[in-house]
């Protein structure tokens, strides 16, 4: 039981749902670096809203409410720099990421980071973390119906994204780490 | 299909190491620490003001008025007073007699019953030829000593001798 406001209670709740909720924002965002990045600010996020915590809620939804929240502001960020990126360097040859900072994602997390983050967070919970449909709701706030719902697309594209041929080589998609720390 | 992929997730996800899982390198830990010093300034300026208007009210409260000018008026007033050596102990005075040409007392129903005129009904005989003193009544020795005859109503002795 967490008590809200508590600093004791709120080390003991990031020392348990650290390790759970970067897993799922490294699985909808595909990059270990910007999945820490935004766990970390999940926790800020969290510590500052802590005393306002209502303890009937699952404390570890209500931290990946917050953390996907900060994955699908993290996404539009990086998509609009990538666009700039695109028209900045028109022309030009594109840069090859360097190998050392660079993490190596697999085909599930690359094809996962391509959904749409809500899908991707359904999927993740639903099938890692082992949630139940009414748990998934309360994380990302909508009905357990639209959570089924999501749940069946995500398997769906997933299972297209996965075809043998279809997805790249799992060498391939590699995600700048110092891109990570500037969202 | 969905059993093989759940695996391969598992299998994927269960690599990733957290490089940062200590609660020592956590950026909310960071952040508090970072804001305390600005919170604590905060607090302190609240108190500050809470305390300013706390002497506002009293002091509007004591001096009757919220005028600045007033108070500092009222503080210098009673030090000035404070500061003065005190006057010794006045002795208790007398209560001064009443002046001789005041009014009276109020006369008290006895008094103003002895005082009052007496009754018409019996009025004194006046003989003037008898004792040739021109009106004025014999004034004759008292039967008993005790001096309170003259104040007793004249009966029987009251006619003249030789009768």
């Amino acid at each position: 039981m967490y008590r809200p406001g508590n600093a004791e209670d709120f080390d003991r709740l990031y020392r348990a749902a650290y390790p759970r909720l970067l897993r799922t924002v490294y699985a909808v965002l595909g990059d270990q670096g910007a999945a820490e990045d935004c766990v970390q600010d999940a926790f800020v996020r969290a510590f500052q809203a802590w005393p306002r915590f209502r303890p009937d809620r699952p404390p570890e939804a209500w931290l990946h409410q917050i953390a996907l929240n900060g994955a699908i502001s993290y996404r539009r960020k990086m998509r609009l720099r990538q666009v700039g990126e695109l028209l900045r360097r028109l022309g030009r040859p594109g840069e090859e990421p360097d190998p050392s900072t660079s993490v190596v994602a697999g085909e599930v997390v690359t094809a996962l980071s391509r959904l749409p983050v809500k899908l991707a967070a359904a999927f993740v919970l639903r099938h890692y973390h082992g949630y139940s449909n009414r748990e998934i709701a309360a994380a990302t706030g909508v009905s357990e119906r639209m959570v089924g719902m999501r749940l069946a697309q995500a398997r769906e594209r997933l299972a297209g994204d996965l075809e043998p041929g279809r997805l790249p080589n799992s060498a391939s998609p590699r995600v700048p780490l110092s891109e990570s720390g500037d969202a | 299909m969905p059993d093989r992929l759940v695996a391969r997730l598992a299998a994927e996800l269960d690599a990733v190491r957290p490089r940062h899982p200590r609660i020592a390198q956590a950026r909310y830990r960071r952040a508090s620490a970072a804001r305390a010093p600005r919170r604590r300034l905060g607090g302190l300026a609240t108190a500050a003001a809470v305390a300013a208007l706390s002497l506002v009210a009293l002091a509007t409260l004591a001096t009757g008025s919220p005028n600045p000018r007033v108070w500092t008026g009222t503080v210098a007033g009673e030090l000035q007073r404070l500061q003065e050596p005190s006057p010794p102990p006045a002795a208790p005075q007398p209560t001064p007699p009443a002046p001789l040409g005041a009014p009276a007392a109020q006369d008290t129903p006895t008094q103003a019953a002895t005082s009052a005129p007496k009754a018409p009904g019996r009025p004194e005989p006046i003989d003037n030829s008898r004792n040739g003193h021109g009106g004025r009544p014999e004034e004759r020795p008292s039967p008993s000593p005790s001096g309170r005859a003259g104040h007793e109503p004249a009966t029987s002795d009251s006619s003249p001798p030789g009768r």
